[in-house]
């Protein structure tokens, strides 16, 4: 059987240079060990449940979605309006510092990202692109509506709510 | 220093500095230490050279301990001074006579602090909005703090400013 010889490059390791890069591996496991052991911190672990509606309000025919029940008895007192459809529900997951991408019916994005949970409530970073973005501190079940501008003969409305 | 005719060859003097400065090793550094037991000469020479060996490091401690301590003390006048200097900044703002007010006053304002801090205010209500940026557009928000639950936020459309709240009939 025939075997090729390939020459080797003879490289003096020395005793130090072993125990160097043997400390060299002991450290990263050690530290891989630590990583993978690492408890969840306790804001890690928070999650706010969002529940995103889009809909729309106009003067034409269609009456009140079902759905938006809540948005609608709180929006009567403030606008008139014939109909109310909604056009998405989303419910996103969101961890601290996770954001939340949604696309909107008129191409725009609506971005939500909480930034804090505390007894008070939890902080949202709230971005509706081409509208308005702010922060802002909601209550468990707060209702946030946003009238996001014209759309067709309607508005464009977006509400959202969160849980935890 | 004075080496016996027979032990004051130069190779033996060239040794005994050598040695002296431990720059002879191996078998010379043991020839010659069997040279200098039995000499009592070469022992003597040793010795006196041990002597102004430390002789001389103590001369050049001493003068490096005046030197560094010259320099400490010229400096430690200029510290005081400019400590005095900070000191006497600081207090040249408030007149002597209001420094007993000035302690009055911050012992007033801690208590008051540890008195509101203690008492269990909840959040204000109607502090939904944090921060808010419309890109200059005009915005109106709803937060009825009476039905707390709910908070709206309006994008005004230039022929829609005004619409809410007794102009309904205007907003779509």
């Amino acid at each position: 059987m025939l075997r090729w010889k390939v020459p080797r490059e003879e490289v003096e390791v020395t005793w130090c240079e072993r125990l160097r890069r043997s400390v060299l591996v002991m450290l990263l496991m050690s530290m891989l060990v630590v990583v993978a052991s690492r408890p969840a911190s306790a804001e890690e672990e928070k999650r706010i449940e969002v529940t995103l509606m889009v809909s729309r309000i106009s003067d034409g025919p269609g009456g009140i979605d079902p759905r938006a029940g809540r948005l609608h008895q709180k929006l009567k007192s403030q606008f008139r309006y014939e109909s109310l459809n909604v056009l998405q529900i989303h419910s996103l997951t969101l961890r601290i510092d996770q954001v939340g991408t949604e696309l909107l019916p008129n191409g725009k994005k609506v971005r939500i990202r909480p930034l804090q949970l505390d007894d008070e409530g939890a902080l949202l970073a709230v971005d509706v692109e081409g509208a308005v973005r702010g922060d802002y501190k909601l209550r468990n079940g707060h209702l946030l509506v946003f009238g996001a501008g014209q759309d067709g003969d309607g508005k464009l409305v977006i509400s959202l709510e969160p849980h935890w | 220093m004075s080496i016996h005719a027979s032990e004051a060859t130069p190779q033996a003097l060239e040794q005994l500095c050598a040695y002296h400065d431990g720059e002879l090793g191996g078998v010379a550094r043991w020839l010659f230490e069997r040279r200098l037991r039995r000499s009592p000469e070469l022992q003597q020479e040793l010795e006196e050279l041990d002597q102004i060996g430390k002789l001389v490091r103590a001369s050049e401690t001493r003068a490096d301990e005046v030197d560094l301590w010259d320099r400490i003390r010229l400096r430690l006048p200029a510290a005081d001074a400019q400590r005095a200097e900070e000191t006497e900044t600081a207090w040249f703002v408030t007149p002597a006579w209001m420094r007993p007010l000035g302690a009055v006053a911050v012992a007033a304002v801690a208590l008051l602090a540890v008195f509101f801090a203690s008492l269990d205010t909840p959040a204000p209500s109607g502090r939904v909005v944090r921060w808010m940026d419309s890109g200059g557009r005009s915005v109106m928000v709803l937060d009825d703090a009476v039905d707390s639950d709910v908070t709206i936020i309006w994008i005004l459309d230039a022929a829609v400013e005004g619409a809410a709240r007794g102009g309904r009939s205007d907003v779509v």
